[in-house]
């Protein structure tokens, strides 16, 4: 059995040479692909989405496509269509990009709902349909969604139901300083992409998902989790709070957590530490606050430990 | 689509409604002793309606039903002569109402009335009955109706077991209450009363002694009122307890003068009082009701203490309330006392102009046969001796104007009041100042209980006269029964005359363990009447004094506070409505310890974010507290560290070199 806690070292010292210093970010994004959910990455251009996306999926011999979302992109031509092949005299299936095993769908926003829909049925069935015919998609199958913030011009803010279904949303910020100095130096930075390893194969990976149900949660730490997510109901604080799915994903995620961690149980930390990247997207304020700040509110009023 | 009922107006179940029924049962059984029985045949009655209604026809009576039925019953008592209002009519009408209240109880709020009333019924119950076995009906009534209103609110739920025990469980968790209401709830007066004078008045001596009136109580096993001394008792033959003294005759019933029976003259207006001489004898009283206002004391009294209780210049002592209660006073008599002069004594040489000619001749010739007053009065007591008189509880009736004569002469046959009456008549045909004295001869010891227990039928009359300045006894049944001194009626009787005896005396005689049994039960029913229905509050506050020292007004308050605030925490806590901290389970109580040394977790901070914040802060203990958090930690998360005692252990030792 692969040690979990080595691959994430090696995963996290690889992943630094591409995206540096941000290791926090990686890690959470390790845990939800572990926990086989999507992500969502929030940030301004040109800070290292792809670079991410790409590293993740070298570092874990995952297939990787890529689709810029544009105002003009059709559900065709993500899921693939219907093409007429003369030679057969017959209609065949020509996959689209999203059969893959990491989608990295950029500026998400920009598309319109329809195609934008497109992509989230296949996140959520994990196979497409065209023409009446199914077709699932491969295991595993992971989607990490970039997107502008919404106050640019152009775009189709996607609607609360729908981010509900990204796992995680995540936004990387601008580099630090030592880091970004890394990467004007060229001793950092996609260029070294060619350069990694990966850490492990797409079944080792499947083996550790498997892990993630395995491990222990006390009523201690359930009881935890069932206060943030009624405080984050009924404190009045939040207009729209945690659905049972955020909370089914906020438990889900603190376990990929501990494992990460090199634990097999959960320690309230864990749930900290992934609740703002759970929870930010799927709760929204009275009024047009900055989710952050309204998570950790919600983390500072709950105790931690049961009165 | 079922209609909403609001929750008082649903029908009770079934089982319900019996146990309704049952503990109606349980209520009126008790009360049938004291009120006309055929309210018992009501039961059946309502029984019957039960019993349609249980078997299936679940309607109410109709109103005309009702109406007609209160206004049989109402009819019925009155003709039962409850007519006066009284607590008897009052009480046999509440009763009836609680009866046919069954006709109609049907709904949820019927059956709450029902069980309300019940609780009521059995506060007048102990009107009746306030002996230990009321007491025990009383709890057991308590219990029923607890019962009943555990069943209406339990509607479908209702089980027989659970409802017992969740009943009993409340009363004894009522017991502290009951105490504290015991101790310290004031005795108020009522605010308003119902007459009760009709009852109790049977018994007792009265204040006037027609030559038939001692006997009749001769019948009666009642106790009169029983005593306690300090110190040795008197002798037996000494047990003459007076009560009233009868200074009026009219020729053929002894009465209290007006100016002894006014009793808005005491004590102002007294005259001097007899001044006890040496051998005193203490002693506390516990009297029934009487209805009258003497008290009783052994001769002679010279001094009372008890609520408006005074000693009187003629011997006796009274209270100026009539005695409806029982009634407890501390005495002190002296077995001599030194007379003041009496300046009224015309008043007991005065005769009536007509009647008992022949005795009058007959007194009158002896007297001047006799030298001295004394010497007549012994030929007169010798008189009885030498004669065939005989002393029997079934005189004839000697109903003539001239009955003591008839009485002396042809009759011959009488009971202590026929002697001392005709004595003392005969004293005053020869102007020898006489009185009848109405009270108790004699009594029987208790040793279990250590007092004595006077019965009715230990009533007694005798003579006193005003010889050689001062006021003396003589007991003319001592010339013609001497057993009679010495032994009560009941065991003279037996002795002499067994037929005589009254049934409820003569029930278990010479029965040994039975008689052990009714002396400690006499003896139970007086500890019951001293130290349960006689607690006054001055009792209490004498008690309370007596062991703290004066007790002030807001003292009292506080302290009556504290009780109930105490009182209220323990019930609060017992029924779950208050959560006493409890002693927290590790690793909690470590956490708890570190964050009184060194300031409290925030809100939101896990544990090893505040073990991190806190070795920010102590650098020096940053290895020490990493640990502790790391411990805690897998104690409280990790289920399968989390019983393992060597890790709490070590968290407590940790802890402990961590706080040093």
């Amino acid at each position: 059995m692969t040690d979990i806690a080595t691959v994430t070292q090696q995963l996290l010292a690889q992943a630094g040479k591409v995206v540096s210093g941000k290791d926090e970010v990686v890690r959470l994004a390790w845990v939800a692909i572990l926990s086989d959910g999507h992500v969502l990455l929030e940030d301004l251009p040109g800070v290292g989405k792809t670079s991410l996306a790409q590293t993740l999926g070298r570092l874990l011999s995952l297939d990787y496509q890529r689709v810029q979302f544009t105002s003009d992109l059709l559900p065709a031509d993500v899921i693939g269509a219907q093409v007429y092949r003369r030679d057969q005299e017959a209609f065949q299936f020509h996959p689209g990009p999203v059969f893959t095993q990491l989608l990295l769908a950029d500026e998400l926003n920009r598309a319109t709902p329809k195609a934008q829909s497109a992509l989230l049925e296949a996140m959520e069935e994990g196979q497409v349909s065209s023409d009446g015919v199914t077709h699932a998609l491969p295991v595993p199958f992971h989607v990490i969604a970039t997107q502008n913030p919404q106050s640019q011009a152009g775009t189709y803010p996607l609607p609360e139901s729908q981010l509900d279904r990204f796992f995680m949303r995540l936004s990387l910020g601008y580099p630090d300083l030592e880091s970004e100095k890394g990467l004007l130096s060229g001793t950092r930075g996609r260029s070294l992409l060619a350069e990694l390893k990966p850490v492990l194969t797409a079944d080792q990976l499947q083996a550790l998902k498997a892990e993630v149900e395995t491990v222990k949660v006390s009523d201690a730490v359930l009881s935890y989790v069932m206060r943030l997510v009624h405080s984050s109901r009924e404190s009045g604080l939040c207009r729209l709070g945690l659905s049972p799915r955020g909370a089914l994903a906020l438990m889900t995620a603190a376990r990929a957590m501990a494992l990460v961690e090199g634990r097999r149980y959960v320690m309230p930390d864990d749930v900290q530490r992934v609740f703002p990247a759970v929870a930010g997207h799927r709760i929204q304020g009275q009024r047009e606050h900055d989710t952050a700040v309204l998570v950790q509110q919600l983390l500072d009023e709950v105790d931690v430990i049961a009165a | 689509m079922t209609q909403f009922v609001p929750i008082m107006h649903r029908v009770m179940p079934l089982p319900v409604l019996w146990v309704l029924l049952l503990v109606q049962g349980v209520m009126v059984v008790p009360f049938l002793f004291y009120l006309p029985p055929w309210l018992g045949v009501v039961f059946v009655l309502v029984l019957i309606w039960r019993w349609r209604v249980t078997h299936g026809d679940m309607r109410k009576a109709p109103r005309s039903l009702i109406v007609l039925a209160m206004l049989v019953g109402i009819g019925g008592l009155l003709l039962s002569g409850l007519r006066a209002y009284n607590l008897d009519s009052a009480v046999a009408l509440c009763v009836l109402g609680y009866l046919l209240k069954s006709l109609e109880v049907m709904r949820r709020r019927d059956g709450i009335f029902q069980a309300y009333l019940g609780y009521f019924l059995t506060g007048i119950f102990l009107l009746y009955n306030y002996t230990p076995v009321g007491a025990l009906v009383a709890i057991a009534m308590v219990l029923a109706n607890t019962l009943a209103l555990h069943a209406v609110t339990a509607d479908q739920t209702f089980c027989w077991k659970r409802g017992t025990k969740l009943s009993l469980a409340l009363m004894v968790a009522a017991v502290p209450i009951m105490i504290a209401g015991f101790l310290f709830f004031p005795r108020l007066p009522p605010l308003w009363s119902i007459p009760n004078d009709e009852r109790g008045a049977q018994t007792g001596m009265s204040d006037e002694v027609d030559p038939g009136s001692v006997a009749s109580l001769a019948q009666s096993t009642e106790p009169a009122f029983r005593v306690q001394f300090e110190g040795d008792p008197p002798p037996r033959q000494q047990w003459y307890w007076r009560g009233t003294t009868l200074g009026e005759f009219n020729g053929r019933v002894w009465r209290a003068r007006f100016r002894d029976r006014n009793r808005f003259q005491w004590p102002r207006g007294q005259l001097p009082l007899a001044q006890p001489g040496a051998e005193q004898f203490e002693y506390s009283v516990l009297l029934e009701a009487t209805q009258q206002h003497w008290l009783y004391f052994l001769d002679w009294p010279t001094q009372v203490r008890g609520q408006e209780a005074y000693v009187l210049p003629d011997g006796r002592a009274a209270r100026r309330n009539s005695l409806s209660q029982t009634y407890r006073y501390e005495a002190q008599s002296a077995a001599s006392v030194t007379w003041p002069n009496e300046t009224a004594l015309q008043w007991y040489q005065r005769l009536p102009e007509q009647g008992n000619e022949a005795l009058r001749q007959w007194g009158l010739e002896l007297r001047q046969n006799a030298g001295s007053d004394a010497a007549y009065i012994d030929a007169i007591l010798n008189h009885i001796r030498t004669e065939p008189f005989r002393y029997t509880l079934q005189p004839p009736q000697y109903l003539s104007a001239d009955s003591l004569s008839d009485f002396w002469f042809d009759g011959r046959l009488g009971f202590c009041s026929h002697y001392a009456s005709a004595v003392a008549y005969l004293a005053r045909v020869a102007g020898i100042p006489s009185r009848l004295v109405g009270g108790y001869l004699g009594g029987t010891y208790n040793q279990s209980g250590d007092f004595i227990q006077v019965r009715q039928m230990e009533a007694h009359a005798w003579v006193e006269l005003w010889l050689n300045g001062q006021w003396q006894r003589v007991d003319p049944t001592a010339a013609v029964a001497p057993g009679r001194i010495d032994l009560n009626l009941d065991d003279w009787l037996s002795e002499d005359n067994p037929s005589d005896l009254p049934f409820g005396a003569r029930f278990g005689r010479n029965l040994g363990p039975f008689n052990d049994l009714r002396f400690w039960w006499d003896s139970v029913q007086y500890q019951w009447q001293v130290s349960i229905l006689n607690y006054q509050q001055s009792n209490a506050l004498g008690l309370l004094e007596a062991r703290f020292g004066r007790i002030n007004p807001w003292h009292a308050a506080a302290s009556m506070a504290v009780f109930l605030g105490v009182l209220g925490l323990l019930m609060a806590w017992f029924t779950g409505l208050l959560q006493l901290p409890r002693r927290q389970p590790e690793p909690w109580a470590s956490l708890r310890r570190v964050e009184r040394q060194y300031g409290n977790r925030h809100t939101g901070e896990t544990v090893s974010d505040f073990m991190t914040r806190l070795a920010y802060e102590h650098p020096g203990q940053r290895e020490a507290l990493a640990r502790l958090a790391q411990l805690i930690d897998t104690l409280a998360y990790d289920p399968q560290a989390m019983l393992d005692a060597s890790r709490r252990r070590d968290l407590k030792q940790r802890v402990e070199a961590c706080l040093k």
